[in-house]
């Protein structure tokens, strides 16, 4: 399991940090993340979703990833408001 | 202007035609709207008893995945809730006869052991050594050496001529020279193989020379890709694939990728040739190709139900559901729930996009998604490129929708500025 922390911006001045947990077990590659929320995930080497610096998708997108995600290999956690 | 040879035309009206005998057994003569009595199916129950084409009134024997197996009981999900959720749930929902009944020997033939009927731990290292070549960015990869070759191929054939028929003479191309390219299969090779798709052993006369060739010295290929790639398995040992298993992978991905990627390239482009403003609109702003063929995928996906078989008696959104049946995912309804999508039988671009399941999801979710994508976008990216004025030629049919289990348009008619 690998956590990515993010900031994701909610409504305009709105910004919360979330972490991104990753199970690399049970991802399998098929990119389904990269499609709904192509500025924050990318695949390493091995084809396990990974979560890039600096990434810019809006809240909902990275929903639609962790949610779409076919093997629920991602988790979304609100760590603060900012 | 490309060099590639370009397809015979009249063969390729034979081989692609919607009608043929292969297409009907799954339903091709069947030309009413299926939508309207998914949507009544699915306000009655998320689960009902039945397969999805007697649910619809078709008393035809029909085959596809799952189907006929009729010694087995089958039920039907309409509901986005019960088709997620049977797609994620691979241990109650497996992917072949077999894992419920190992004495069954009815399965479909020529996919005894694949990708696609494999279960659990075997599945999952199976996958891992190709997703690789099917991930997000591999797409340019497939395009550059493969696709867009064949699609400049295809409109060069058409430019001069002001008109064109897309479905046959440009859909249903891409998929199938795309996916015999990356296996190493000359163009003009690429009919007599698209003759195969219902005769595996046939198919695999084809691979064997190739397989032979880059043991000895790999190439830019999928192949290649097969012969090299290694596995460990749970005792630590490192495997390579057998010919054997290249074969069957590579015939799966044929029967899988062909048909499937063309007819709903062809269901996207009639889509949007049948409203010229939306056409308009992605010409003018590409990044509106994206939601154009995702909203496609939802609203019209090819094949709108897979089958899983069911290995424990389970209460199942409201429906008792014994071992041994055959649950059918009406992923074409679950698409369409109101519950998930607002006006779901509208075609409409800009509404926020959400995962459908066009692909399936769970462990067998599609492993060629990514590909489809981009044949799809490079396809209908280059029609906007290059043909101006892009439209239905108003003297012919419109296009209809038309097959049951495989879903498509008949023809796609169109007329441009020469």
């Amino acid at each position: 399991m690998i956590s990515f922390i993010l900031n994701l911006f909610l409504l305009e001045d709105d910004v919360a940090t979330w972490s991104i947990d990753i199970d690399r077990e049970s991802c399998i590659g098929s990119g389904v993340c990269l499609v709904y929320a192509p500025n924050t995930f990318v695949h390493d080497d091995d084809a396990k979703a990974v979560v890039v610096d600096g990434a810019t998708d809006d809240l909902e997108s990275v929903q639609n990833a962790v949610q779409g995600c076919p093997t629920r290999a991602l988790r979304l956690i609100v760590e603060e408001e900012v | 202007m490309s060099e590639q040879p370009v397809l015979d035309r009249g063969r390729m009206r034979e081989l692609f035609d919607l009608r043929n005998s292969i297409v009907m057994f799954t339903g091709g003569n069947y030309t009413d709207d299926p939508y309207p009595i998914w949507h009544e199916l699915r306000e009655q129950a998320a689960v009902h008893p039945g397969t999805p084409h007697e649910l619809n009134g078709i008393e035809d024997d029909l085959f596809f995945h799952g189907l006929p197996f009729p010694e087995w009981p089958h039920f039907t999900a309409f509901s986005w809730a019960a088709c997620d959720e049977a797609y994620r749930d691979d241990v109650v929902f497996t992917s072949s006869a077999t894992a419920v009944d190992p004495e069954y020997e009815g399965g479909l033939r020529g996919y005894e052991s694949s990708l696609l009927t494999m279960g659990g731990a075997e599945h999952r290292r199976y996958r891992s050594l190709v997703q690789p070549s099917f991930v997000p960015a591999k797409a340019q990869w497939w395009i550059a050496n493969w696709m867009q070759a064949t699609v400049d191929a295809l409109i060069d054939a058409i430019l001069e001529e002001g008109r064109a028929e897309l479905n046959v003479d440009f859909c249903a191309a891409i998929p199938l020279i795309t996916i015999t390219g990356s296996f190493g299969i000359p163009v003009d090779q690429a009919l007599d193989v698209r003759e195969t798709v219902s005769e595996p052993k046939r198919m695999v006369e084809f691979l064997v020379p190739i397989v032979e060739a880059r043991r000895n010295q790999p190439a830019d290929d999928l192949i290649s890709v097969l012969v090299e790639a290694e596995y460990t398995d749970e005792n630590g040992k490192t495997h390579r694939l057998s010919d054997r298993e290249i074969y069957s992978f590579a015939t799966l991905l044929l029967a899988a990728g062909s048909g499937t990627t063309w007819k709903q390239m062809g269901i996207t482009l009639a889509a949007l040739l049948q409203r010229p403003d939306v056409l308009a609109a992605v010409r003018d702003d590409r990044s509106l190709l994206k939601p154009a063929i995702e909203e496609s995928l939802r609203w019209m996906p090819t094949d709108p139900a897979f089958a899983r078989w069911v290995a424990e008696d389970i209460d199942f959104h409201g429906t008792h559901i014994p071992r041994g049946s055959i649950l059918h995912i009406n992923l074409g309804a679950a698409n369409r729930d109101p519950s998930r999508w607002d006006r779901p039988d509208e075609y409409d671009i800009y509404r926020s996009l959400k995962p459908s399941l066009a692909f399936g999801s769970g462990p067998h979710v599609c492993l060629g998604m990514h590909v489809a994508r981009a044949e799809m976008t490079t396809g209908i990216g280059a029609l906007l490129d290059r043909l101006p004025n892009l439209r239905l030629d108003p003297d012919a049919e419109p296009p209809r929708p038309l097959g049951f289990y495989e879903r498509g348009v008949m023809e796609i008619p169109v007329v441009f500025d020469a």
